[in-house]
């Protein structure tokens, strides 16, 4: 494996886990502003 | 009165990690293990994730949110159908009833061969489980004539028993000619069942219950899988096919170029393969039908979130957790397994899903220490990701019906299901080069969701509005939505897909048009698509014509309690 596909696999695996786990992070850690949702427009 | 008084179902989603899960096991299928891996290592490895990552930041994840929005919004007026949610952004225009009507027809059609390949996975699962407890002295074959021609390290022999399984050897109708024998229709006709009751069992305590075990299941099986093979150091021996090789031969973004008789004469560069427009468009297909844009399933499931509950985090979630599935872990397992057991003559069939997931992959378990473990998890991982995204094609036609005739859930599942296994009839009958099924992939999975992207991006952008998009994921949003989505919307990811589509039609439509008059299987699948798409068309006006009435109906009811008011 060359080094540019050491590269471009650690850039597109640590992207996408890092996205992830940030998502992740924002969901628990983030309260929900929830409602009954009973109206209508 | 509202007009959800008026009868409509009201169900939502239990939790918003519920949501996620059902919407990201929606977009998480065979594709993200099978088909990306193949399409890195065939257009240019890591030269393939720039246009990838940039097709995903301008299309898919734009598109994904505005899909998540005109759910929301169309749930929020009481419509959990395409042509609802569709109408409601239009403005209340008939037209856009209708192309939602149309847009609901690529779900349906799909589902019908997606339960199909379920059931290979089902059963490859099954046979490696049989496998697993011959020490036990309980092991099963459920193919012991099928199985009986294997042998290892040929892939001849794995390419015919799947020739012979799915009845493309056996020719069209070979399965319906040996039904009691043939596992594999009883097994379809039980992965329908299994998908029509867990849409029957609702929103929360179908859906978002099942995916809320399946979706992390299939990830521990794809990390279990991927441990697997990453410890197998060189199985063969042979210099160059190892672990580090294998994960080399998919992503080094530099290829070697080859003379006639395979010397090797120079190598392709990155820019080389960036300046090769059939790399984007592979890359934006791949990432376009991953997301499942334009297959009804965001929408439908937006829906049914709560009218301030969180959209955009969530839209984010399940695109990122479909990413983390497609990139970081189909993109450690397949390929590298193949390559360590047989080297780059393993390449052939990289683009090809089947041939990667039923006949290569089988062969590398064959070879591979507790590969009956491995194989079950494998195969139960596909099976999985397949039956997650198979309910979220189910979901928005059943809404449909609900919706256009007013009939209870479980008289809309039995409709659909009718419908849905007269189109699965369809695939199993015509297995020769699994015709049937191509066809309807060509044009459900390929064609209709570029046409109707577009088309939705014309209804969000400039009929609906950008900023109204805006408005509604910023409604309850955990993040700040950015303020450039509407733009790119409106005047990147609608140009962007154009130029894409064009060149798709370019690539694909004459060759496939001229086959049509040769092959009757493409000939009756075409016939059924038509019948379908009217059917849908006349299901979309009826249903257009009696919102119109009830919104005329609680117009008038308002008047007239105003008038009473005031006097």
């Amino acid at each position: 494996m060359t080094i540019g596909g050491w590269i471009s696999m650690t850039l597109a695996i640590g992207a996408t886990t890092g996205l992830l786990s940030w998502c992740c992070w924002k969901i628990t850690t983030t309260p929900d502003v929830t409602s009954d949702a009973t109206d209508d427009e | 009165m509202s007009r959800r008084d008026q009868g409509r179902e009201k169900e939502h989603w239990g939790s918003s990690v519920g949501v996620v899960l059902a919407v990201a096991g929606g977009a998480i299928g065979l594709g993200n293990f099978l088909r990306f891996p193949g399409q890195v290592a065939t257009y240019g490895g890591g030269a393939f994730m720039i246009p990838y990552f940039v097709s995903m930041l301008i299309v898919a994840l734009p598109l994904a949110l505005s899909e998540w929005a005109l759910g929301r919004n169309g749930g929020r007026r009481g419509y959990h159908s395409q042509p609802g949610v569709y109408r409601a952004a239009g403005g209340g225009k008939t037209f856009w009833g209708v192309c939602g009507g149309l847009c609901s027809l690529a779900p349906l059609v799909i589902c019908m061969y997606y339960v199909f390949i379920e059931s290979w996975c089902l059963l490859y699962a099954l046979q490696y489980l049989g496998g697993c407890l011959k020490p036990l002295g309980l092991g099963f074959s459920l193919f012991p004539s099928l199985d009986a021609g294997l042998k290892l390290n040929d892939s001849a022999s794995y390419e015919a028993f799947f020739a012979r399984f799915v009845g493309m050897s056996g020719g069209d109708g070979s399965l319906f000619r040996d039904i009691f024998s043939s596992p594999l229709l009883l097994a379809t006709a039980a992965c329908a069942l299994a998908n029509f009751a867990l849409i029957y069992c609702g929103i929360a305590k179908g859906i978002e219950r099942f995916c809320k075990i399946a979706t992390p299941l299939l990830l521990l099986c794809a990390v279990l899988v991927i441990l697997r093979v990453a410890t197998l150091g060189n199985p063969t021996g042979v210099a160059g096919q190892s672990f580090v090789d294998g994960l080399g031969f998919m992503w080094n973004p530099t290829r070697p170029l080859l003379d006639e008789s395979g010397a090797v004469v120079g190598q392709a560069s990155v820019w080389t393969a960036l300046a090769n427009p059939e790399v984007w468009l592979a890359a934006t297909a791949q990432i376009f039908f991953s997301v499942s844009i334009c297959l009804c399933a965001i929408t439908s499931y937006a829906s049914y979130v709560k009218k301030d509950d969180d959209i955009a985090l969530s839209g984010v979630t399940a695109v990122a957790a479909n990413e983390f599935c497609e990139v970081a872990l189909g993109g450690l397992m397949t390929i590298p397994a193949a390559i360590m057991f047989f080297g780059v003559a393993a390449a052939g069939n990289f683009d090809s899903t089947f041939a990667m997931g039923f006949v290569v992959l089988p062969n590398v378990f064959g070879l591979m220490a507790g590969g009956e473990f491995f194989g079950f998890l494998f195969f139960s991982l596909l099976f999985l990701a397949g039956l997650t995204s198979s309910i979220s094609l189910v979901q928005p036609t059943v809404a449909l019906t609900q919706e256009a005739f007013r009939w209870s859930r479980g008289v809309s599942v039995a409709a659909t299901l009718t419908v849905n296994l007269v189109g699965i009839g369809i695939v199993c009958w015509f297995t020769k080069n699994l015709a049937a099924l191509d066809s309807f992939d060509f044009w459900l999975a390929n064609f209709t969701p570029f046409v109707f992207a577009l088309l939705q991006t014309v209804l969000v952008a400039w009929v609906w509005g950008a900023d109204k998009m805006t408005a509604e994921l910023e409604r309850g949003a955990k993040i700040r939505v950015p303020s450039a989505l509407g733009f790119v919307v409106k005047y990147v990811s609608a140009p962007y897909l154009a130029i894409i589509f064009a060149f798709w039609l370019w690539n694909n439509l004459g060759a496939r048009l001229a086959g049509i008059a040769d092959d009757r299987a493409a000939q009756v699948s075409l016939a059924f698509i038509g019948f379908l798409t009217a059917a849908l068309i006349v299901v979309s006006l009826k249903a257009s014509r009696r919102w119109r009435r009830e919104e005329e109906d609680a117009a008038r009811t308002e008047r007239s309690q105003n008038i009473s008011a005031t006097k």
